[in-house]
């Protein structure tokens, strides 16, 4: 598929606050079959629009390698966005945001936009972090933020797809390097800018959530 | 392979009985609880069912569906507690033993005949005193029943399961050196690479090999260190390694021995490399890769080959590069178990356990098995390389590091933050 810029992704979180099920829903709800015995399951990627310009996400997923924390921030680099994830209904979760971010940001570009998401919106009568606090944290730390469902799918679209507006927006500004891969983004193969029209979000099945 | 795949067109036939009038394991026949593959589907037999009716084809699969039961023996806890289904086979193989009927007294060996595997395959957290209680009372029953082969064979395998789990409450840290060795002066350049790298690798078997599979699907879907023991002890062993390794190169003043220590850990990775130990190779990666190291200056010729270095763990198309070394590995091995652990999250978050009410999804469970396939086949493997206990007590079991905090002090006390890197 034609795109004319490719933006990779990485989530990061502690475990169990929904980081593949964001990834499951924001793509097409189905880690993609591999069959060649010797490859795994396949990150997750998906073609979005921002001002009519098609853009791939390629989203790194790290979830199950969290206990062996040394070696799962080498995958900050090369990251041109980051969806920080925490969980509304667990506080330490929350708390430990700062370390996650100070990780971050010591081993990321330091252009790499970040978002911050609190998740599973939908479970209310759990909740042990107020929306204001994630706004406050957000505000501190220069971050955007959004709180989302993985299992209801609110707000899915749009942390995937804010984030990309951003990087677009910082390359538009000349802040990104777009010539240097390490920092996350590439330019589509043969790009033509006329072949624009993407939809945002036409293959979303119904399959029921996963958590 | 890793499909998301029940659907109700998957479903060959409805399920016919309702389940509440009849006790599934009291049958002989329980195809009509079982869902299979249709006829023009690739793959496994077997795609879910009853929970009782999957026990029940598991203690006949033997004869044409051998992979079946090892796939469950591998994975039921995932549905049944371990506790449960040996009460469920005791009560068949009771049920059964004493019947006029031919074929169900068939079915009471074969019942029993799996409880046998189901014992010997008992994990240290699943041998509770519950399950004990029972098991002992089933072998009491059975010599009152007069059956002495079945009550010895079945003491047997319980027996050794119960040592087992007696001798790992006991036992010394075999981390430590046996005996008291004074090794204060030693620093890693003055022992050989090669040695390091098996006394490395020595150490890793050892816990690699104490890892039981049932701990790392409950890992996945609890992280919960008491019920994974020995992977919680494996995964601290390799952080441990790496930030022992950071540690080691930033505590030196000089810039010229920080590049003696970088130099030295990368010959190391390559002799790690040559004995297919994949987990300490990737921790030592870590370490040289990590910010507070990797930000300092270093000469081309160590950067370049440092890049080299990280193809293997390049995280393009899923890991391509290291699976593919992965398989083209035979025994003895030692793989990066952080990688079996994503594809087992991926797996688990992307199916669903149930296909619908009381069925199981087994189409799930099969991926769960195929994914350990890869670690039980590198269990099998072993190395044989002599403890040198000098070196081991220079390890001292990887605990002189310094916390993240100092090492980024240090980093940045060696080159302030915010100055160019020239290479």
């Amino acid at each position: 598929m034609s795109y004319a810029y490719l933006f990779k992704y990485i989530i990061i979180g502690d475990t169990g606050v929904g980081k593949s099920c964001l990834l499951l829903q924001f793509t097409d709800k189905r880690f993609q079959p591999v069959h060649d015995l010797t490859i795994g399951v396949e990150f997750g990627a998906r073609l979005v629009s921002i001002e009519t310009k098609p853009i791939k996400l390629q989203i790194w997923d790290t979830a199950g390698q969290e206990a062996f924390r040394s070696i799962t921030r080498s995958y900050y680099r090369g990251a041109a966005g980051a969806l920080l994830v925490y969980d509304i209904t667990r506080r330490d979760t929350f708390n430990h945001l700062t370390t996650w971010l100070e990780d971050a940001r010591q081993h990321s570009n330091s252009n790499m936009v970040i978002m911050l998401i609190g998740n599973k919106s939908d479970l209310e009568a759990k909740r042990e972090v107020k929306k204001e606090e994630g706004e406050a944290f957000a505000r501190e730390h220069g971050l955007v933020f959004m709180e989302t469902s993985a299992k209801t799918s609110d707000n899915v679209e749009e942390a995937f797809i804010n984030t990309a507006k951003e990087i677009y927006e910082k390359i538009q500004e000349g802040v990104f390097d777009i010539n240097n891969e390490a920092n996350g983004i590439k330019i589509g193969p043969q790009h033509s800018t006329g072949n624009s029209s993407i939809p945002g979000g036409n293959n979303r099945s119904n399959g029921n959530g996963c958590c | 392979m890793f499909y998301r795949d029940i659907t109700p067109s998957t479903i060959e036939q409805p399920l016919q009985t309702d389940i509440s009038e009849v006790n599934i394991m009291e049958e002989l026949n329980v195809s009509q609880w079982l869902l299979f593959k249709k006829p023009e589907e690739d793959g496994p037999l077997v795609r879910g069912g009853h929970a009782d009716a999957l026990v029940v084809h598991a203690t006949n699969a033997v004869k044409n569906d051998f992979m079946y039961q090892e796939a469950f023996l591998t994975t039921y806890r995932t549905f049944i507690s371990p506790l449960e289904l040996i009460q469920k086979l005791c009560m068949r193989h009771q049920r059964f033993q004493n019947s006029g009927d031919l074929n169900r007294q068939r079915a009471g060996r074969e019942s029993f005949s799996l409880l046998v595997r189901v014992v010997s395959d008992l994990t240290l957290t699943d041998l509770d005193n519950e399950v004990l209680q029972i098991l002992m009372e089933f072998v009491y029953q059975l010599l009152c029943a007069g059956d002495l082969t079945m009550a010895k064979a079945l003491r047997v395998k319980l027996l050794e399961r119960y040592q087992a789990k007696m001798v790992h409450n006991t036992s010394i840290n075999a981390l430590l050196p046996s005996q008291n060795i004074y090794t204060r002066q030693a620093t890693l350049l003055d022992y050989k690479t090669e040695l390091i790298a098996e006394q490395m690798t020595m150490l890793d078997s050892e816990l690699f090999m104490k890892i039981e599979i049932p701990e790392v699907l409950i890992w996945v879907k609890e992280q919960n260190e008491e019920r994974s023991p020995n992977l919680t002890e494996f995964t601290e062993h390799f952080n441990k390694m790496s930030y022992w390794a950071r540690s080691r190169i930033l505590e030196q003043n000089e810039a010229k021995e920080r590049e003696r220590y970088v130099l030295k850990f990368i010959k190391i990775m390559k002799s790690l490399r040559k004995m297919n130990n994949f987990n300490s190779y990737l921790a030592l990666l870590s370490a040289l890769d990590s910010a507070p190291i990797r930000r300092l200056e270093w000469q081309k010729y160590i950067t370049e080959g440092l890049k080299e270095y990280c193809a293997l763990i390049d995280s393009s198309s899923s890991f391509r590069a290291y699976r593919q070394a992965l398989a083209d590995t035979n025994p003895p091995c030692i793989p990066y178990i952080g990688l079996v652990l994503q594809d087992l999250t991926f797996v688990h978050i992307g199916n669903n356990d149930y296909i619908s009410d009381n069925i199981i999804n087994f189409s799930k469970r099969w991926q769960q098995f195929n994914i350990v396939e890869n670690m039980k086949r590198f269990k099998k493997g072993c190395y044989n390389f002599k403890k040198h206990d000098h070196i081991i007590a220079f390890f001292n079991n990887f605990d002189e590091f310094l916390c993240e905090e100092a090492m980024w002090q240090i980093s940045e006390s060696i080159k302030p933050r915010g100055s160019k890197k020239t290479t």
